[in-house]
This record gives C-alpha cells, structure tokens and sequence, in this order.
C-alpha cells in the first residue's frame, strides 16, 4: 500500500472485524458495531478481542466518548467541540469508521464551503446534455450519507458560512434533502447522523445560531492536562506518523517528556511545580502540535543531524512551530529558557544551549 | 452469643434502596422488636425523631457536659434505613431500640462525626460479580470508616467494573437494580465480605460489633423470638457478626459524660459525608428517589425539568425537546454502561451534552446545588430545646434572619432600633462563638470588602453607621447552642462568662481594650467593669508601643462614641484617665522602640502613625508633649531612620514644621553619602506617610534631587535597595508630581518628553478600552 494515510476503517480493519466477530451486544439500526464495542474500539482494550489486540485510538475520559457514542445513537447530531488540537477530528473519524464503517463522508468547513457542499451539486456537461437526472446530480457526503444511512462528518462547523450553517439546520430537523430539479426528496435511512467538530478558538467568527445549536448535543474535548497522559499520546502519534511517512528518527523518551512538560506549562502559564509563572504565548500549543514538533525533530535529527535525535533538533523543531505567530512567541520562548529552562538539569541542559543558539 | 433466627439486615446509611428493602422486610417478618445501630442512649428520643411533625434531615447530637467542646452526630435523611426502621415501629406500636455503644463511649473512642457514617457499606451484583469477589480476596484493604480513607478497597472495586469511583458503583449496582429483600441482603453481605479488610476489623470496630452482637443476644434471652427480631446494623457489622469475628482484646473505652438532643440538620451537610460511608451526594435527589419507590428514571426526569426550569429562569434557552432529549441520553448512557438506570452522573454528563451545550459551569453551579437540596430538617413540637436554641429561634424570627445553610448577607443600619438590636443578638453570638453569622465590613455594598482594620470588634464598632454580615446555618449552629449552655441560659449570660473567662487570661492593654469594646458591643456590664479594671491594670505594665496605642485608639472611639452607649457614661471618666495614661505611656516609650532595624520599628512606626491621629484629634491629650517627641524623633540620628522620617513627615503634615525647617531637616538627612542607606531609609519612612502631599512640594523634591545627584557611584549602589523600596511606595499620581518637578527644577525643555512618558502607561489601556467599547457597541447591535 502506498498510500500516506490510510482512513481509520482501513488501517484498523482487523480490529475492528475482531470486534465485529465478536460482538453480541444489540445494535441499533444499521450500526456495525454496538455502542460498547465502539467503546471499547476507541478506548481499546487490555485483553485481546478475537485474538486482535485493540490499541486505545484516544486517550482521556471514558465518559465522554460514552456520551458521544450514546448521542450518535440517538436522532440528535454530535458536536465535539474544544481547542484546537485537541484530537476531535481524530475522534470523530474513529467513531464514524466504527459505527457506519466509513470515516470518508466527510465535508470539511472553510469560508469558501457553499449550501452544495452540504447537499448537491451537478456535473455541469452531463446537465447541459441530458438535463437534470441522476446520473447528472453530484451528491454532497452527506447526501450520500443520508442515503445510506451512515455517519457524515462536517469538519470545522464555525468556518463556514451563516447560510451553509442554515442549510445544515433544515438537513438536521427534516432529515431529508429536496432536490426540486429532479423533483424528488431524497429522505434519510436509518442510521443516518452528523458529527460537526468546531472550534472553541474561533468563537465570534462564525458563532452558530442558538437553532442549530439544539440540533446537536455538545460533547467538550478537554485539554490534556496530565503530563503522563499527553506523553502517551504524543508518542503514539509520532510512532504512527513516522511508520505512515517512512521518514525520522524514533524520539528517547526523556526529550519527549522535555518536550511535552515544555508544551504544558507554557500552556498553563506557570511550572508544573506551580512556583514559577510563565508567560503564555499566542499560539495554539496543542498536543497535535507537539505531536508535529517531535516528529519534525526526527527528521532533522535523520536528514541533517547524526541520526539520533538530541536537544539541538528539538529545539530547531520548536523554533520553527512557536515562529509562526510571529517574534512575540519566540520572546516567549526565551523567557522560558532563561527563567524555567536553565535551572534544570538532565537533558534538559542540552535542550537549554541549543535554544539559546537557535534563537540568536 | 446465639443469633440464629434473628433477622439480620445490613444496611448502607442513607441508602433510598436499603430503605425500602428494609421496610418489605419488616412488613414480612412483623417484628415485635426492631433493635437498630445507634447510641443506646438515646432511646428516649426516639419520639422526638418519629414524631409526625418532625422533618428530617434531622439528627442525634451528644456532646460532652464537662466543659470540653466535643460531640457527634448521628444524622437521619427520609431515606435512611435506620429512620424507616424507627417509622415503621412507630406506625405498628412496635418498640424499637438503639444498640451500639452509648454516645460518651463513642466520643471517648473519639469518633469525631457519626459513628452512623462510620460502620456501613456493602453491596453486591450479580453472580459472576460475587465469584470475583471471592477470588479476589488477598490484598489488606482499608477498614470500613467512613473518614478513613476506604477508597483503596472501595475505588478498586469501582475500577474492576470501569467505573469511576465508589458511588457510581454503589448506585449502579444497589441502588438502581431491583432488589427482593432477601437478595438485597444477600448482596449486602458479600459486598462486606469483599470489602473486609483481610488484616481483621479495627479494634474499635470490632468492640462494637461485639456490643450490638450481645444486646441482640440480650434481646432473645429476654424472652423475645429471635424470628419476631429485626436488627439493623451497618453493613460490616452484620458481616462480622456472621462471621463470628473473636471477641477483640481490648476494653471499651471510658464513658465521657454527655447530653443528648435531637437537632436539624440540612442536605449541604448530608451531601459533605460523602464516601463510602454515606451515599448521599445528591440528598434532594435521591430523597426523589425513595418518593417513588425507587424509580431512578423517574427521579431523574424530574431532576431534569426542575433544571430546564432554572435554567430558562437565569435565561438560557431550554426547550422542552432538550428535556426530553437529555433523559433519552441518560437512559442510553445508562445502558451503554451497563447500569439498569439512570444516576447522578448519567443525569450530570446528559445535562451538559443537551442543556447547556458543553458548558461544564452551569452543571458545577446550578445542577449540582440542585441535586444536593437546600432542605433543613424540623423538629416537631415534642422536641425539648435548651433556652439558647429556644432564644435563637425567637431572635431569627424577630429580626427576620435567615435561617439556610447557604451563605446569605445580611446589611443593618444601626440608626434603625431593631436593626441595631439585629446587630446587638449577631454580635452577641458571634461573643458566645455560636458559629452563624460573620461580619464582613461595615462599607457600603458597592464597594464590599473590608478593611484590615475593620474588625468585628474592632475600634471602630461604635462608630458604624451599617454592618454587613454574612449568615449561614449550619448543624454546627445547632451543636454549639446546645454546648453553650453551661455558660448560661440566655445569650448575655453566656456572653459575660466567656468575656470573663477572656479578661483574665488577657495580657496586653490592647487585649483588655478589645474586650472592653465586645463587652460593650454585647450589653455585658460586668464584663464591662472588669475589662476596664483589666486595662487599667494592664496598660500600666505594658512596654509595648504597638499594643499600648492600640489601646489608646480603642478608648478614644468609645470616648467618643459612647454617648451612645447608656453603660458607658458612668465609666466616661474612667475612660478619659485611662485615654490620657495609654497615650503618654506610648508616647514615652515611642522614642526607645524606634530602635534597630527597618523590621523592628514597623510597629512603631505604625503606633506613631495611630497616636498622631490621636494628638490631632483629641483635645485631652496633650498636643505639644506630642510634637516634641516627634521632632525628636525625627532630628535624632541614632535612631532608626525608617522611623526618623515618619516622624517628620507627620510634624510636616501637621503643620508643625516649617517648609524651610523641612528642608534643612531633609538636606541634613539626605546628605549623609557616606551612609546613603539609612538616607534612603528615612526616605522610605518619610514617603510612607502620605507621599503625594509631600511630593507636591517643590522644595522637597528639590532636597531629594540633589541628594541622589550627589552620591558617588559607589554608595549609590549600596543605597538602590533601600532607594528602591522607597519609591517602589510611589504609586501613578505621585510618580507624576515627582516627574513633573523633576523637569521644572532642571529646567529641561522636555515636557513632550515628560507627557510621551504620561500617556505611554496609558496608551495601551486606552486602547484597550476602545476595543472594549467598540466590542461592546457591537455586541449591542447585534442584541438589537
């Protein structure tokens, strides 16, 4: 396979025909697997199902994810909203590949995003040819979703404009898709539901409307505040990207922990020991950033360093993610540096000299 | 001992769903004894807690009699099992008795809350679950107290189904399944095996295991039927009992002399025993529950249309549909995890999914309040209450206080005759230390927030116009009018007693002082006579400045304001003398306590400040002694220079100094380059004062101007610490004056430079600002 990134459903397959195999728990319509399996899919699981270990796809609180499956089996939409980087389009593809089996119907907000996103288009030279006609309309995912019952996923709700979220409220209540052209309404099946991720950063550009906030029922996807907990993930993730990408060289695990104690308590603005404060900077230090600035380490550690990640790639690495909102959060950076990072000792004394160098 | 054919039933405090398995079981057995675990010595209240007009959450209180301040309580809600039991004997003319160890016995064990909370917890699901509570009994796990931490063994247990933490466990699997009364116990009974510590019972517990065990057995040899017997006990008792756990080595403890009384008690305080010995996080819920016989989705659609109602009360928007989608997602959060209904968490988690859209607060704020209830209990009219309580009582419908166990505030204005007698009965309790009302500042509302000086009891009492209080009812309120009493049948006896108590044990002038103001605060005369007596003869030992001027300042307000005050005009000369003796006994000892260093004079320094208001402001004290010690005190050089600068600060204030003297005086002080530190020092104490008026004055700014131009470099340096706490003093308006000086006496052409200077500290706040209003505006647009 040489695909980059394989959708959930196919990288997971085994697991989840594990599951499937052995899951004797009702389903409700159209589903493919029940509600606890589903659970036990995104949570995994300590002992193998079927002979198929199932490795946890997120990491936090069980009760959440159990609020969000027990919605998606209910008529109302699922709403995962929080930070950026807080892995809610990552949960909301795992959750779709296990209930429906795809992660695929996917409509991915932007400014740019119009009412045929959401329901229909046409192919413009079959419609000149033939006239309206099905083989001439251009379903959106989530018609298709409708018609075959399964899971649409609309990513990044609050990009999107007031109009497209209007069309989103009347697909939502009426639960079905006119297509006046063709003179038919497509209506949909059983199993058929939306999970909208939106972004609690970006609060005041494209607020949603109080009417289509009660279209949804409102899961938060915290941030994770337990260093060992954020470590976890980060190294997963990094493992998975560097097996997917072929590229970078594998972290030691106290960089990562230097890394994401980093993240946290600029983040959180003051020392873990909670003796120091710390400025905070503007940009997003989510986990998926951190994620990225592990990963970015190991490359530069593989392509242009001694092949063994150390303290100066990370700091290139870091550099690099916290420039991009521009000098202030370089400045905070070296704040850090001078006040939290160099009375420490360990690797990160390394981290500390290499900084200070790639900020000169 | 022989149980065999009594019915033992164990039991979880508290538990809606013990409750009601309990009351199947007496109705089938029809006992003609129902022996329960509580202190035997309390039998005699039983009327008061069954009676018809009685409304829990009340509870047993025993405190101790011999003047040290101890008790516990045995709390009841509706829904407590053991409260049941009592009901159902009451309603079927059955006798039913307390068995566990009297409660001087349970306080000399030194429990220091409910014994009740302490001995419970139990339960059991289903087969596959007892099997692996039998396989899985190895590890020592905590005991079953309910203020020990019992998490270990309890949370483990939660885990091992993926649960949280104990309560979700125990509602999942004892509260919301159905239960026969015969397989509640069962369940019940292997929950306590399971928990059991491995290690054997605590000694204590096990003592009284060994009690209720033996007052059963006395029960049957008496001549009653073990099968017409039904004894409920917590449910480790019961377990050992079963067991038959060996008799502990080791004698019950002592009994402490006690009182008893049945007192109200609230659902805040129901809902604080949380843990494992209790199940009570959410009493108004789950009183809901027992309601209607234990039907959790009823209870908890209830919950959540009371909510939805809240909620569009404080103005959000809840439809009915939310409602209704909130109990389905409970219902199937429920079934996801297995449970046969909905609970406190399922209701919370489906609360925030539908009702608040994510939003965590209003659950933490409003849902959560909800669940827990406002209730406090009522005692019927059979209750005896002791005079205070009966006091109590009448001075809160008096005076309309009121009487909840949340924080409330309450604002009096004193010119009016019953809010000052409001004020009179608060201060009264807060002298008996009845724990319920607590002052907070006598400011008006808008600006709320005291004073550090604005105490209770402080100086300024007498002077008040208003006093806010803030009131909250607690249980405690009721523990400790039942304890006052040995200080005296009404509030003013208690009040002398303990000021009494207090004066003798006071040690400084201003302690007398302090008490002299309570006594008079509180109407207490001899207690008023004898804290006079106390400062007379206290103020004429003590050698402290900070204390006597305290002292001084106190018998200034009430010369002052305690024409008000009919006791007091008798003693007025009595206070004149004393004012007079306090304030030149400070002012004498003022000079040697302005010694050392910076820290030791602060409290100098401060009774300086506190006299000089004194000299300024009473005419009886002796206004030229005064400045003479502060014009020494400031010209003195071997005292400590923090100090040397308040005083000619304070002389300068008053007028008392010349602006050339001021001048000479500051030059001969500043310039002392070769000890800059304690130049910077005087100018720490003499910024301390009042810095703005100072810094206005040209010729001041001027002398301090040319004593830092003329420091070498050398004692510059020594001198930045102290120079930098001193101007650290100066806020924006006096930085301002400074500046504005500075560019007048070197008569640069900067004031561009100066004013860039002004307005770049508040460029960013106006800027700030305008966004604001700019946001603001828009907001309002789109309101419109």
């Amino acid at each position: 396979m040489s695909e980059l990134r394989l959708p959930a459903e196919l990288k997971y397959a085994a697991e989840l025909a594990a599951l499937e195999a052995n899951d004797d728990a009702a389903r409700p319509p159209q589903w493919r697997l029940s509600p606890r399996a589903v659970e036990t899919y995104v949570m995994g699981s300590a002992k193998p199902v079927g002979g198929v270990a199932i490795t946890p796809k997120y990491y936090g609180d069980r009760s959440l994810v159990q609020v969000a499956i027990a919605t998606l089996a209910s008529d109302r939409a699922l709403m995962l909203a929080g930070e950026p980087g807080t892995a809610k389009s990552w949960l909301s593809e795992h959750l779709s590949a296990a209930i429906c089996g795809t992660s695929l119907l996917t409509v991915q907000g932007t400014a740019g995003t119009s009412e045929d996103h959401l329901k229909y288009g046409w192919n413009y030279a079959l419609l000149i040819a033939e006239g309206p006609s099905e083989r001439a309309l251009v379903p959106s995912p989530v018609l298709r979703a409708m018609r075959q019952g399964k899971i649409a996923r609309v990513e990044e709700i609050t990009r999107t404009s007031p109009e497209v979220q209007d069309a989103l409220i009347s697909i939502l209540s009426e639960k079905q898709i006119a297509v006046p052209e063709l003179n038919e309404t497509v209506s949909a099946q059983r199993g058929f539901s939306i999970i909208a991720t939106a972004n609690t950063r970006d609060r005041g550009v494209n607020e949603m409307s109080a009417a289509l906030k009660r279209r949804f029922n409102f899961v938060t996807v915290p941030v994770v505040d337990d260093l060992d907990q954020e470590i976890r993930i980060v190294q997963q993730r990094e493992a998975q990207l560097r097996s997917d990408y072929q590229v970078g060289a594998p972290p030691p695990d106290d960089l990562t922990r230097l890394l994401v104690t980093v993240f946290q308590e600029l983040r959180g603005g003051a020392t873990k020991d909670g003796k120091t404060k710390v400025r905070a900077p503007n940009g997003v230090l989510s986990t998926a950033e951190a994620i990225s600035v592990l990963f970015n380490s190991g490359i530069l550690a593989q392509s242009f360093g001694d092949g063994t990640v150390n303290g100066a790639d990370l700091a290139r690495a870091l550099t690099g993610a916290l420039a991009k909102e521009g000098v202030e959060d370089l400045k905070v950076l070296r704040e850090y540096l001078e006040t939290v990072a160099k009375a420490r000792s360990g690797a990160w004394k390394g981290f500390y000299a290499a900084a200070k160098q790639a900020l000169t | 001992m022989n149980l065999t054919g009594v019915h033992l039933f164990p039991v979880r405090h508290h538990s809606p769903r013990a409750a009601m398995c309990l009351r199947a079981l007496l109705d089938e057995v029809r006992p003609s004894l129902v022996l329960i675990e509580g202190p035997s010595d309390a039998d005699a209240l039983i009327p008061v807690l069954t009676a018809a007009d009685s409304i829990p959450p009340i509870a047993i209180l025993a405190y101790r009699t011999d003047g040290t301040p101890q008790s516990a309580m045995w709390p009841f809600a509706r829904y407590s099992p053991e409260y049941q039991a009592l009901l159902w004997a009451r309603d079927h003319g059955v006798t039913a008795r307390f068995i566990d160890w009297p409660s001087g016995v349970a306080l000399a064990a030194d429990l220091p809350c409910a014994p009740v909370a302490a001995s419970v917890p139990d339960e059991t699901p289903d087969d596959a679950v007892e099997e692996s509570f039998e396989a899985d009994r190895v590890e020592p796990a905590s005991e079953e107290e309910a203020q020990a931490p019992p998490v270990d063994r309890h949370q483990a247990l939660a885990e091992r189904f993926d649960l949280r933490h104990f309560d979700e466990f125990w509602d999942a699997y004892f509260e919301t399944p159905i239960y026969q009364p015969e397989s509640f116990r069962t369940a019940l009974n292997a929950f306590a095996e399971w928990v059991a510590p491995a290690a054997g019972r605590d000694t204590e517990s096990a003592l009284r295991d060994r009690i209720m065990g033996q007052a059963i057995a006395d029960a049957v040899n008496a001549g009653t039927p073990p099968e017409r017997i039904v004894a409920v006990l917590g449910a480790a008792h019961v377990a050992a009992l079963l067991r038959g756990d060996p008799a502990p080595d080791a004698n019950v403890p002592t009994a402490l002399p006690t009182a008893l009384a049945v007192v109200p008690y609230s659902y805040p305080r129901l809902s604080e025993q949380s843990g494992y010995g209790a199940g009570n996080r959410a009493p108004w819920y789950y009183e809901r529950v027992f309601e209607g016989a234990n039907d959790f989705a009823r209870a908890s659609l209830v919950v959540l249309i009371e909510f939805a109602g809240n909620m569009r009360a404080r103005g959000f928007s809840v439809s009915l549909a939310d409602v209704i989608e909130a109990y389905r997602l409970a219902l199937t959060l429920a079934d996801i995890r297995g449970k046969s209904a909905p609970g406190v968490d399922e209701l919370a988690e489906a609360a925030q999914a539908t009702l608040t859209r994510g939003e965590a607060a209003p659950i933490r704020e409003f849902l959560n309040p909800l669940m827990i209830g406002r209730r406090i209990g009522k005692l019927g009219a059979s209750a005896g209450r002791n005079s205070l309580q009966l006091e109590f009582a009448q001075g809160l419908a008096t005076y309309g206080l009121p009487q909840v166990d949340e924080p409330e505030t309450v604002s009096l204005r004193l010119a009016d005759a019953t809010q000052a007698g409001a004020s009179l009965f608060l201060h009264r309790l807060r002298v008996a230390d009845v724990p319920y009302a607590s002052y907070a500042g006598s400011q008006s509302v808008v600006t709320r927030g005291r004073a550090s000086d604005d105490e209770a009891g402080g100086y300024s009492a007498l002077s008040r116009m208003r006093e806010h209080w803030d009131v909250q009812w607690t249980p405690a309120t009721e523990v400790a009018l039942a304890e006052r009493v040995i200080y005296g049948e009404r509030f003013s006896e208690v009040c002398e007693r303990r000021l009494n108590e207090a004066i003798g044990s006071a040690a400084h002038a201003a302690d007398a002082t302090r008490l002299l103001i309570d006594a008079v605060l509180t109407d207490a005369t001899q207690a008023t006579a004898r804290a006079l007596d106390a400062t007379e003869r206290l103020s004429s030992l003590d050698d402290d400045v900070g204390s006597l001027s305290q002292a001084a300042r106190t018998l200034a307000a009430l010369k002052s304001y305690g024409s008000s005050r009919p006791a007091l005009t008798q003693i007025a000369g009595t206070i004149e003398r004393l004012l007079v003796g306090t304030f030149t006994r400070a002012m004498l000892r003022l000079a040697i306590a302005s010694r050392g260093d910076v820290e030791a004079t602060q409290d100098a320094r401060a009774a300086m400040r506190v006299l000089n208001e004194l000299a300024l402001s009473q005419a009886l004290l002796d206004r030229g002694a005064w400045m003479q010690t502060l014009t020494q005190i400031a010209g003195d050089e071997a005292l400590e220079a923090t100090a040397s600068g308040v005083a000619a600060a304070l002389l300068y204030l008053a007028r008392e100094l010349h602006e050339n003297d001021l001048r000479g005086l500051l030059e001969r002080r500043l310039g002392d380059v070769i000890r800059p530190a304690r130049a910077a020092d005087f100018l720490a104490g003499f910024f301390e004062v009042n810095a703005l008026v100072l810094l206005k004055n040209r010729e001041i700014v001027a002398a301090m101007s040319g004593f830092l131009s003329a420091l070498p470099a050398e004692h510059f340096r020594d001198a930045l610490p102290a120079l930098r706490r001193a101007f650290a003093l100066l806020g924006a308006s006096e930085r301002r004056f400074l500046l504005e000086h500075l560019v007048g006496l070197h008569g640069r052409a900067a004031p561009a430079v100066a004013a860039q200077v002004l307005t770049a500290a508040d460029q960013q706040s106006l800027t700030d600002l305008s966004a604001t209003l700019g946001q603001a505006l828009d907001d309002l647009d789109d309101l419109l």
